[in-house]
């Protein structure tokens, strides 16, 4: 069937009437698209999100009665704006009450209010005019109406048939005015025929939707193929743009064709449920947070030009803006749903005509724009083909407010018409004051400028940012269209080179780096305050010029024995006063130190001592405080003519520590002096650390940490009171050395932070340093008002204990600050391109911290430590396996990428529903990891320390308040003690795992009583009706059976009908099994 | 994943990755050798036997 002989077929009425949904010119039932929205509104209420809205401003002398009568005529003219929905059907009724002018005086502001009020849909009416009068000689018309029988293209409709009647002129269309509507006792039939009048008989479609429901059509019974445009420009409907396409020849074969397999086809092909949006400064809002509308605009010239000579529309010039712009921001697929018109161009009508379709792209960013927007064009003109079919009839879909997070509107509209005799101001983008994704941008092209307003819930992204770096990739496309993706500059130009808001994320550069080592640091103190104490260990007190001994004594022994610049030395000692003895000992011969901390599994010490070959090893009998002390080491080493007063240079290698990756064996990062230097150098900056402080010495040597708690306070002159071997859990006993010996800063994990308040860390002037793992906002909460200062310390082994610093002041975000001296912080994406502000990317690091690498792994290293781009020539970059991203506060730690899940498509942060779950109080600590990941049951597992009775519905419920559904974990596994890492750190790898059991609630399928016996079979029946299957399985999916939201309303009704069971339609979405629908039945008869 | 990688070099000897397919930044040349990310860091393993940097080395030796 040809588009002509279609068009010659319809009657004006029902040309002018729904072209897209033959229901609705033969009966008063939902569209598929009302349907749609209609389904949502009852499973998952959008809030005012379908609430449509647009003013005028009245200055002059408006004649109220005149559009008061106007109004009236509007109505009649569009008598689906006096309509409700009636449920039992659903179908579109007469409303209880007509709709009228309400006028009284007000104030603008009122507007919002006016827009959000709820709609009755049941009883109507789904249009409110409301005229505020807000001052002498000025009015404001606020009309409201429901997305059911209202769209962009009505609006238009609407303002221009109300001035009309206004001015007396004649309204937009001009086939036969409708009566009143009906007497609603015989709504269904008659106010279809106010509906649409005059449309009775020779419909070849009336067979569908026959007012007793039965037999149920489905939309694959539709003609195949009905063509239900004239050869109008599609394109043209869609986004205007007749101009700019020159003819309709140009959308030859684009009609709108209700062919529900091909769209199936193209569909099943292409329709992947859309992850979760990346965009800058992304953060989960509580529900019920409100919705902002961020407005910008676009000079429609420039824009004009641009896409002529790419050969696109506007809107496909505007489309790939939007999503190169969300590409940059990290997403390698961007889904938008786009609501595409169609409505009949020739005679516009007020109503739903609209279909929400998606489109889903995947450019690398080195496609220049003007290839990706004509692609993009190709790929807009397949999905037009298939825009008569809703997707939910091609696929299987859950209800949802929006198809995808990111929704656009386009639209193009003319200028207003004039009110006779009063000045008219129109604002077509009234928001709605509620959001139905994540975000919604639409543009509303004029004359001279393109609208714009990005939609969103408060909050919820950095909107402002996103806006101007739309309007920014905009400009650079448009002045070089040829541009790659990936090269359109997003604002001024340091964007381009390096991540920031102002520039390079630069620590402070204070030169070269320092020269000289901790050991003429230490040794500079033990000259100045030979008496002062350096070191309290139990009772014993050390002096600097004691332990200057001791340490030179050991130097001197060790030298003998050929120890020097270049040798590694082995320290297993417990911590005691001869550890910093050993330490500084063997830094003074200019050899680098090893931490074999004997209180660590002994499997692992073997390791690292045979895997990094150290020339010997110093043990508790090697090291004394006695300067004159007996050598008794156990390794004899040949040679002896180390040079005596030969001291460390910057370049030598001060310490091997050993760390653990998440996955291989343990590696030895090799840190030389200069860049242990720059580090305490720099903390001493930052904490303003001197001679009068006392330092805690808590941490293991073999934890790099430990280095500014045992370094910082000796080369400073400070003193340093060391918790025993055994004490480093006992936080009782911290806090009493704490208050004993006037500690004045203190260094630990965020773990060893809680127990020291749990222990009853009090009120004090302590700096407090934290760092190794992330710290909790609940941790940095309770923690801040005990303490003078809250430090957190991010930064890995590879780059020199910490690379970034954070205060955190009450009530602030915990961030991770900004870096330490001659340290650059990049935020990069996989190809190392810097990200955009505010988007997620792993962290690099370069400057003076970057360490030799792994010691004896020269492969790893060089596969972590890169050649820096934006650095110094030969200059590397450490990646750390973080992600973070920039806040405005600083950079934000977000976890491991390797810890980073994917679940059903969802990018999740383990980190994120741990610090949520950590809020509760009931758990003290949590971990969240993913279980059977690439199984059937993939799911995500909270494991909980707890602090009282754990309820799990409760804890799911509140990760629930603030987090989408898809994070919340499916599982709770309560654990006493979480399993640690040698150095304090959770073990992830050694979490039990999770229980096989499936969940409870499993019901037998012969447990049912003889009712619910009764229920099957009448389900099935039900089924079987509606579905036009004979034959069909109780376990069968509804959805596998070609069910879909209409599908699934006509058995709720019929159910509620022969059972007298109200089915919530979430029930079908749920369970979507007769035996699923069965058992809700037995729930809700129980309930009653 | 299975990107074609160069190994890079810099006046250091220090060894690296970089993309086979683009100019290393300055201060590194490529040593001629490309393959996956996995083949490089083997070459590397077998190529570059000390990581620290060329002038430590020197001067270690030196003494």
């Amino acid at each position: 069937m040809t588009t002509q002989t279609t068009a010659d077929h319809l009657t004006p009425a029902q040309h002018a009437a729904d072209h897209l949904t033959p229901a609705q010119t033969t009966a008063d039932h939902l569209t598929p698209a009302q349907h749609g929205v209609w389904i949502t509104e009852r499973t998952r209420p959008a809030g005012a999100g379908y609430h449509l809205a647009v003013t005028i401003r009245f200055a002059g002398a408006l004649d109220v009665d005149r559009l008061r009568d106007a109004v009236t005529a509007v109505v009649a003219r569009h008598p689906v704006l006096g309509g409700a929905v009636d449920d039992d059907l659903p179908a579109l009724v007469p409303a209880t009450d007509p709709v009228t002018l309400a006028v009284r005086p007000g104030d603008p502001a009122e507007v919002a209010a006016l827009v959000a009020a709820p709609f009755d849909l049941r009883h109507g009416p789904l249009a409110r005019f409301t005229l505020l009068h807000t001052g002498p000689g000025e009015h404001l018309l606020c009309v409201v109406v429901h997305h059911l029988v209202f769209d962009g293209t009505s609006k238009q409709v609407l303002i221009a048939d109300l001035a009309a009647a206004y001015n007396g002129t004649a309204l937009s269309t001009t086939d036969g005015a409708p009566a009143q509507p009906a007497d609603r006792a015989h709504r269904k039939i008659t106010f279809s025929d106010v509906l649409v009048s005059g449309k009775q008989g020779g419909d070849t479609t009336s067979v569908l939707f026959p007012v007793d429901m039965t037999p149920v059509p489905l939309p694959v019974e539709m003609p195949a193929a009905v063509d239900v445009l004239a050869a109008v420009d599609v394109l043209a409907a869609v986004d205007g743009s007749a101009a700019v396409d020159g003819s309709a020849a140009a959308v030859d074969g684009l009609a709108a064709v209700v062919d529900v397999p091909a769209a199936a086809a193209y569909w099943t092909e292409r329709w992947r449920e859309p992850a979760a949006p990346q965009l800058p400064g992304l953060r989960h809002t509580p529900p019920g947070t409100t919705a902002v509308a961020v407005p910008f605009t676009i000079g429609t010239a420039a824009l004009a030009e641009a896409a002529a000579a790419v050969g696109v529309t506007h809107f496909e010039f505007l489309l790939t803006a939007w999503h190169a712009l969300l590409r940059r921001y990290g997403n390698d697929t961007v889904t938008t749903a786009l609501e595409l018109s169609t409505g009949d161009r020739a005679a516009p009508r007020i109503g739903l005509h609209v279909n929400e379709l998606p489109v889903s792209t995947a450019p690398a960013p080195s496609q220049p724009f003007a290839a990706f927007a004509r692609a993009l064009r190709v790929q807009l003109r397949e999905v037009y083909a298939h825009r008569a079919v809703p997707l939910s009839h091609a696929v299987r879909l859950t209800p949802r407010a929006s198809l995808a997070p990111l929704t656009v509107s386009y639209r193009r509209r003319a200028d207003p018409p004039g009110f006779t005799g009063v000045d008219s101001t129109v604002d077509w983008l009234v928001f709605s004051g509620a959001v139905r994704g994540t975000a919604n941008l639409q543009l509303v092209e004029g004359p001279s400028v393109v609208e714009g307003s990005l939609q969103l819930v408060a909050g919820s992204f950095a909107a402002e940012q996103v806006c101007a770096q739309f309007q920014a990739l905009l400009a650079a496309a448009v002045a070089a269209p040829d541009t790659a993706i990936g090269d359109l500059v997003l604002s001024g130009p340091a964007t381009g080179a390096v991540v920031g808001l102002s520039g390079p994320v630069t620590g402070a550069v204070v030169g070269p780096g320092p020269r000289d080592t901790v050991v003429d640091r230490f040794l500079a103190q033990v000259a100045v305050r030979p008496d002062a104490v350096a070191v309290r260990c139990g009772e014993r007190e050390v002096s600097y010029g004691q332990l200057g001994a001791a340490a030179a004594g050991l130097g001197a022994r060790l030298r003998a024995q050929g120890i020097g610049p270049g040798s590694l030395v082995g320290i297993a000692l417990p911590r005691a006063a001869e550890l910093l003895v050993a330490v500084l000992g063997v830094l003074e011969t200019g050899a680098a130190y090893l931490p074999l901390d004997p209180s660590y599994p002994a499997e692992r010490i073997a390791f690292i001592r045979d895997d990094a070959g150290a020339a010997l090893v110093l043990g508790p009998q090697d090291v004394s405080l006695e300067a004159g002390a007996t050598w008794r080491g156990e390794t004899e080493v040949d040679g002896g003519d180390a040079t005596p007063d030969e001291a460390p240079s910057p370049d030598d290698v001060a310490y091997v520590i050993y760390t653990s990756g998440s996955t291989g064996r343990p590696k030895g990062v090799a840190v030389p002096h200069g860049a242990l230097t720059n580090l305490l150098d720099s903390m001493r900056e930052h904490l303003g650390s001197g001679a009068g402080d006392t330092w805690l010495g808590l941490t293991s040597l073999s934890f790099d940490i430990s280095t500014v708690e045992l370094l910082l306070p000796l080369t400073v002159g400070a003193a340093l009171v060391l918790v025993p071997p055994d004490g480093h859990r006992d936080a009782a006993g911290q806090l009493r050395l704490i208050d004993r010996h006037g500690v004045t800063h203190v260094q630990a994990t965020p773990s060893g932070w809680r127990l020291l308040l749990e222990a009853g860390l009090a009120r004090s002037s302590l700096v407090a340093v934290t760092g190794g793992e992330a710290l909790p906002a609940d941790l940095a909460a309770a923690l801040r008002p005990l303490v003078r200062r809250l430090v957190n310390a991010y930064g890995p082994t590879e780059t020199t204990v910490w690379s970034a610093l954070a205060d955190i002041e009450a009530g602030a975000q915990v961030t991770i600050g900004g870096p330490v001296a001659n340290t650059t912080l990049h935020v990069l994406d996989e190809a190392l391109r810097p990200v955009p502000d505010g988007i997620a990317g792993e962290l690099w690091i370069g400057g003076l911290g970057v360490a030799h690498g792994y010691r004896g792994r020269s492969g790893l290293t060089a596969d972590r430590f890169r050649p820096d781009p934006f650095g110094a020539p030969g200059a590397r970059l450490y990646g750390t396996g973080d992600r973070v991203r920039r806040g405005p506060d600083g950079l934000e730690f977000l976890g491991r990428v390797d810890n980073q899940v994917k679940l059903r498509g969802h990018r999740i942060e383990p980190g994120e529903i741990e610090a949520r779950l950590t809020t509760h109080p009931t758990v003290t600590q949590a971990a969240v990891t993913l279980a059977d990941p690439h199984g059937p049951r993939a799911r995500l597992v909270a494991y909980v320390v707890p602090a009282g009775p754990v309820d799990a519905g409760g804890l799911r419920a509140h990760v629930a308040e603030v987090l989408p559904g898809y994070m919340v974990p499916a599982e709770v596994v309560v654990l006493e003690r979480f399993p640690l890492t040698p150095n304090g750190k959770l073990d992830r790898a050694a979490l039990p795992a999770p229980t096989e059991e499936r969940p409870a609630d499993v019901r037998a399928p012969d447990a049912g009583t003889g009712d619910q016996t009764t229920d099957t079979d009448t389900v099935t029946a039900i089924w079987q009706e509606v579905l036009r299957i004979d034959d069909i399985g109780t376990d069968e999916d509804l959805f596998d059976l070609g069910g879909h939201s209409l599908t699934i309303t006509q058995i709720a009704v019929r159910i509620r009908k022969r059972l007298g069971v109200d089915v919530p339609l979430d029930v079908f979405f749920d369970t979507p099994t007769i035996d699923g629908v069965v058992a809700a039945i037995a729930d809700l008869r129980e309930a009653r | 994943m299975n990107d074609t990688y160069a190994v890079v070099v810099n006046d250091e000897e220090q060894h690296s990755l970089w993309n086979a397919a683009e100019e290393p930044p300055a201060g590194w040349r490529r040593t001629g050798f490309t393959g996956t990310r996995d083949e490089c860091v083997a070459h590397i393993d077998e190529v570059w036997t000390d990581i620290r940097p060329l002038s430590l080395r020197q001067r270690l030796a030196a003494r």
